[in-house]
């Protein structure tokens, strides 16, 4: 249920956003949810419902879009994807990247030369790709 | 004259900054212990003026930042303690005190982040937890002045801090580095403790002096603090405990 803490944290970036706009309607705001946090999007749509009753967002049309996360080496250049490579990290330190992605470091080597250095592209967290208005 | 309809699309900021101010909304006072160096007792005494202050009846957080170093849970013994998840993470209370710490998640394994990476983990760290209502957060910094220390002042706007130094000229040359960047961007400086005094000496007076701060006092070298670790109540008989004690008078 910490899903229920982000879905906050991202209505109250549209609901700041728009008010900062001078937004008359909220027609629409796309989500992206990066994959390395395995968010359950469930969970989050379920949260987004109850969230936006009573506020300007109820009507908006509310999508959200999966985000590819890739790994890559900053020691030997290697690119790989996040399925393969924690498949194996089993639920203890599956959930601990799920409320603090970055942890993956703690849990994660390249697959080629075994650096724990390299970055997390893409699909990190989530976030708000853009917000649709009317003025 | 037909009216115009536009519709705009617009960016939006990172969501979780969004939200931290709500998480730390019902906490009365936020104080930071720094120092710029390490090994100079920050830990020992965040963690100690945590229970002092739980011990009088003041409901504390302690918020363990040292990502690559976190030593607060070893002071207080935190014993299979795990945060829950309510609408976001709950501190577990530890010995009275919610305890805030990467180390329930990583545990003993290395967490080498870069800059970035750090701020990033920071940044979700604040924007999840639920400290809920509690008279003091007391934040346990990194050395340096990298990002927890930037991101403490960027996201965290009330903070006070506490600067601890030893009465060395080598702490305080990067000691004085971190009060002139506090001071420069106008933080809240409780003021500077002398932590293990074994001789008497006015470096650091003179330190406080010199920049307009509070000298706060000292604190003795305490040869008996080891065998207190994961012990509070032992830790809060100690000569060490009674000299935070005096601090604390002088900060609340
Ligand atoms: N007043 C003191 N007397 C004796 N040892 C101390 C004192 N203060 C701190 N220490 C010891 O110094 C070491 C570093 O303390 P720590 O709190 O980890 O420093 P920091 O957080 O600044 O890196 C620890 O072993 C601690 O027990
Ligand atoms: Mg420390
Ligand atoms: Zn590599």
């Amino acid at each position: 249920m910490h899903e229920w803490a982000l879905a906050e944290a991202v209505i109250s970036t549209i609901l700041n956003v728009a008010k900062e706009k001078g937004a008359k309607k909220i027609i629409k705001a796309e989500i992206k949810i990066g994959t390395l946090q395995q968010i359950e999007v469930d969970v989050l749509t379920f949260a987004f419902r109850e969230l936006v009753k009573n506020t300007p967002l109820e009507k908006t049309e509310i999508k959200l879009k999966p985000e590819e996360v890739y790994f890559k080496c900053r020691v030997c250049g290697v690119r790989w994807n996040f399925s393969n490579a924690t498949s194996a990290l089993g639920r203890e330190k599956s959930e601990a990247i799920h409320f603090i992605p970055d942890l993956v470091h703690a849990f994660i080597r390249c697959p080629r030369c075994g650096s724990p250095d390299f970055e997390v592209v893409g699909g990190r967290g989530i976030w708000v790709e853009y917000i649709k208005i009317s003025k | 004259m037909g009216r115009v309809h536009k519709n705009f699309k617009v960016r939006a900021p990172d969501p979780r900054l969004a939200i931290i101010d709500e998480r730390l909304k019902d906490v009365k006072r936020i104080f930071v212990v720094v120092s710029g160096k390490g090994g100079v007792g920050k830990s020992l005494i965040a963690t100690t003026l945590s229970l002092i202050l739980t011990k009088r009846g003041r409901s504390v957080g302690l918020l363990d930042l040292d990502f690559h170093g976190p030593s607060c849970h070893i002071i207080l013994g935190t014993k299979g303690a795990m945060p829950t998840e309510e609408k976001g993470i709950i501190p577990p209370e530890v010995h009275g005190i919610k305890f805030m710490s990467v180390v329930y998640y990583v545990g003993d394994e290395p967490l080498p982040l870069r800059g970035t990476e750090i701020s990033d983990a920071f940044t979700e760290l604040l924007a999840i937890t639920k400290w809920g209502r509690v008279d003091y957060l007391i934040v346990d910094a990194p050395p340096g002045m990298g990002e927890e220390v930037l991101d403490v002042i960027r996201l965290m706007e009330r903070s006070e801090f506490l600067i601890v130094t030893t009465p060395s000229s080598l702490a305080l040359k990067t000691v004085s580095r971190l009060t002139r960047l506090l001071l420069e961007v106008r933080a809240p400086i409780l003021g500077v403790v002398e932590n293990m005094r074994i001789t008497e000496t006015k470096l650091v007076e003179e330190h406080a002096k010199k920049f307009g701060i509070k000298y706060l006092g000292p604190i003795l070298f305490d040869y008996n603090l080891e065998e207190c670790f994961s012990n509070p109540k032992k830790l809060l008989g100690t000569k060490f405990a009674r000299n935070v004690r005096d601090i604390a008078k002088k900060i609340l």
